[in-house]
């Protein structure tokens, strides 16, 4: 089910008024099966393996929690992972896998001959696998206790809201909000609707009314000069916000309706002054996760420069890969950790250059300087994550500025656009609701928008209201509905 | 306690919503309810269907299915309906929109055989729109309109158009005027540079555009559908800038192509006395009122006098015709 489905606007409040209604003691069997249920309306099937990763993991945390000897406790964690991954690599990286050594071993010129798979990958398996290894390694490491309840490890491994493209949540911050007696509250179920029509508005507004240039570009590069495809990639670091942050959005606002608080995902990652506050601030589950299960395992920053490096880069080029099976995403992932090693190298001198300024002006100057230029090493590294091949990203990469003398051309200029399926109005719209997002965030960066608004007249608030929800209504192009992007990893 | 007053506030909230649905059903410019005659049908035709022809043929078309249809952009809009219809003795509709591109023409086609299958298509075609980059996609999002009132309700051109239909019918007058703001021959060299620019400097063939073509033509051949291929004439002076945008290899394999597909297709677009007269036009690329009778009467009636069958013969020489 799509939180952009008419369905979905349907089943939620189905969901949180039946949510209400029940005892607190059956409420999480309610939300077990509409979580399953949720789930099931895209593949059925597919839910058993929701069902199996969730019956291994709660087997192996009770296991763990219940041997003295390490040993057993070690290979218990082992046993989990491996069964988790292995999942995981069945259906998600198989063919990437195949495909890879296919071409080794042509090279080679040894015939290699194992067929593909034809399985498709379920939604949200990398995110729901993750949660599920985050908490085993947790009840090892005795950061978190076992859940003995089924039911309730259940529905913390599938909880709808977050279960298809997160945030991945961690057990200690979840998990006891299941035990807990959530009574209606006007003031959480209206911030709630709030973040669910602003996420509307990011997703359907922007993030698929931009798609469809960058798809236009994106699919044939070749067709296409600079300017184009300048201007897709700079709408794809907008769309790819504006899908992932809406959906999470959508996420957070629907588990707030019935009093449930999830991890924020996003801090508005494009006011980021280095590309290590990005990382603090862009997909922060999943960065936290990383740095957590993969980044400190392998040493962190307590071991030699070099090997800190290596860390970084390792932690990062896995990062990619866990996007998405194709090597563009590992070239994503990389060039994220050559910018993060190289931030970590001359970070410490851009610090001290910014302490040296001593007006203030000019140190706000040297600020948005450095948010440029995150935003446009970001932007750059979005290219492999969005090309469909190695070859598209080169173009687009060696293109990106060709035909720069036309550009002020704009006779030229709109036959480069011509056929896109974007029109003028449309386009305007597009750079006016970048803008609006844009806005909203600063605002939000100082103080959150919604406290804001609460502290208005009721007028005021009604007619902002009003006005997103008219943009979403209005503003949605609706043959172009899109799936979240973050669906497909 | 809580709950009821998010209740009652969620209601209120609600108010101008239902208020806003209730506005569009009464007034509904392009007749997607059909319920409500509030307003008059004259004012709908001159401000919602001048506004978006599209919707208000697609919406007709579905309400009022007809079996012989006429296919194509503003070029078909200008073919005289009642006079086909008096000569041929069957009626006709008018599947047409401003600026339709050629991929549209056959989505339009699909469209109306999913309602009622089709028994006579008449398509206006030109090279000028035989680009891979002259694409649009509008009649997807019209039929998924048509299949979803909610996207009517809520639609940016259903409330421009019933604001003009309002207005139209509270003042009397019409709400907007379609006549360019520039002289007829400020307009002719708008069209010959400008616009040409648009239609041919950026080029590529459209294969897949002729896939379609083709598989669209089996589709009718094999439903029994009566399919004809007007290849608008187009003035000397926008001719000839196939030539200038060195198009011309492609715009002799285009008319190839064409005559391959099989089914009856009107060549218009050649020097010829008609497209050498300016008085034959209202702008380089619309025939006027005379020439779009004498079209219908030949390719309706028959014999043809300037039009010529396009089959490989005409193919190979009609480069001995060009500009």
């Amino acid at each position: 089910m799509l939180f952009n489905s008419l369905h979905y606007l349907i089943f939620l409040p189905i969901v949180v008024s039946l949510y209400y209604l029940l005892p607190h003691r059956w409420r999480w069997l309610l939300l077990l099966v509409a979580s399953y249920y949720f789930y099931m309306c895209w593949k059925p099937e597919y839910a058993i393996l929701l069902l199996i990763s969730t019956g291994v993991a709660y087997t192996a945390g009770l296991g763990i929690s219940r041997t003295e000897d390490p040993r057993t406790k070690k290979a218990l964690l082992w046993c989990c992972i491996t069964i988790l991954l292995g999942i995981l690599f069945t259906f998600k990286y198989f063919n990437f896998a195949n495909a890879t050594l296919r071409s080794l071993f042509t090279e080679l010129r040894i015939p290699v001959n194992i067929p593909y798979s034809n399985l498709l990958l379920p939604i949200g398996i990398s995110f729901y696998t993750f949660q599920k290894i985050s908490y085993v390694v947790d009840v090892f490491h005795g950061k978190a206790k076992p859940e003995k309840h089924f039911g309730i490890f259940a529905v913390y491994s599938c909880f709808f809201p977050q279960l298809v493209a997160g945030p991945i949540e961690r057990v200690e911050h979840l998990l006891h909000q299941f035990y807990e007696r959530h009574e209606f509250t006007y003031d959480k179920a209206v911030s709630g609707l709030w973040l669910i029509l602003w996420g509307f508005f990011k997703k359907v507004a922007v993030a698929d009314r931009l798609s469809v240039l960058v798809k236009a570009v994106y699919s044939d590069p070749h067709s296409y000069s600079g300017l184009p495809m300048l201007v897709a990639t700079f709408f794809f670091a907008f769309q790819i916000y504006c899908d992932f942050s809406g959906y999470t959005d959508i996420a957070i606002g629907s588990a707030r309706l019935i009093g449930f608080d999830l991890m924020a995902n996003f801090r508005q990652p494009y006011f980021s002054r280095s590309v290590a506050e990005f990382w603090r601030r862009w997909h922060i589950s999943l960065s936290t996760w990383f740095r957590d299960y993969v980044y400190i395992p392998l040493g962190g920053n307590r071991v030699v420069k070099w090997r800190w490096y290596y860390n970084i880069f390792i932690t990062f080029f896995v990062s990619g890969l866990w996007h998405g099976a194709n090597w563009t995403f590992a070239a994503w992932g990389a060039m994220h950790g050559c910018y993060m090693v190289l931030d970590s190298m001359f970070g410490p001198a851009r610090d001290r250059l910014r302490s040296r300024l001593k007006m203030a002006a000019a140190q706000t100057c040297f600020d948005w300087l450095n948010v440029g230029l995150t935003f446009s090493l970001v932007t750059l590294a979005w290219i492999p994550f969005r090309a469909s091949n190695f070859s598209d990203m080169w173009y687009v990469f060696t293109h990106l500025f060709s035909g720069a003398k036309n550009w002020l051309d704009l006779g030229a200029v709109s036959i480069q656009f011509r056929g896109m399926g974007l029109h003028l109005d449309e386009l305007i719209c597009a750079v006016t609701f970048i803008g609006l997002v844009i806005i909203y965030d600063w605002l939000d960066s100082r103080r959150g928008v919604w406290e804001r608004l609460q502290a208005q007249p009721l007028v005021l608030r009604w007619a902002v209201c009003y006005s997103v929800l008219a943009l979403v209504l209005f503003f949605t192009p609706y043959n172009q509905a899109q799936n979240f992007i973050y669906f497909q990893f | 306690m809580q709950f009821r007053q998010f209740f009652k506030k969620g209601l209120l909230f609600a108010s101008p919503l239902l208020l806003w649905v209730l506005a569009v059903v009464v007034v509904d410019p392009f007749d997607y309810f059909d319920l409500s005659h509030v307003f008059p049908e004259q004012a709908k035709i001159e401000n919602a269907a001048t506004l978006n022809t599209l919707v208000f043929n697609m919406l007709k078309e579905k309400h009022t299915p007809c079996e012989n249809l006429i296919i194509g952009d503003s070029r078909a809009e200008a073919l005289p309906l009642e006079y086909i219809e008096q000569i041929t003795g069957r009626p006709y509709f008018r599947l047409s929109a401003n600026a339709l591109k050629m991929n549209e023409s056959i989505d339009l086609f699909y469209f109306a055989n999913r309602i009622k299958p089709v028994k006579r298509a008449v398509f206006t075609i030109n090279f000028n729109e035989f680009n891979e980059y002259a694409y649009a996609d509008r009649v997807t999002s019209v039929e998924a309109m048509i299949h979803n009132p909610f996207i009517y309700l809520f639609d940016r051109n259903v409330a421009q158009a019933g604001y003009y239909v309002a207005k139209a019918s509270l003042t009397g007058k019409k709400s907007f005027s379609s006549i360019p703001p520039m002289s007829q021959d400020a307009y002719w060299d708008y069209i010959v540079t400008v616009r040409a620019r648009e239609h041919y400097e950026r080029y590529r063939y459209p294969d897949d555009l002729l896939k379609r073509m083709q598989e669209m033509t089996e589709f009718a051949k094999k439903q029994g559908t009566e399919v004809t291929f007007i290849i608008v004439p187009h003035h000397a002076d926008f001719q000839r800038q196939v030539r200038d945008f060195g198009l011309l290899d492609d715009y002799i394999r285009f008319k190839r192509d064409m005559s391959n597909l099989g089914v009856r297709v009107i060549d218009y677009d050649y020097l010829n006395a008609m497209t050498t007269d300016k008085s034959n036009f209202r702008d380089p690329l619309h025939y006027n009122s005379e020439i779009a009778k004498l079209i219908a009467n030949e390719v309706f009636c028959g014999p043809l006098a300037t039009g010529r069958l396009l089959n490989a013969t005409w193919a190979s020489q009609c480069t001995n015709y060009l500009f």
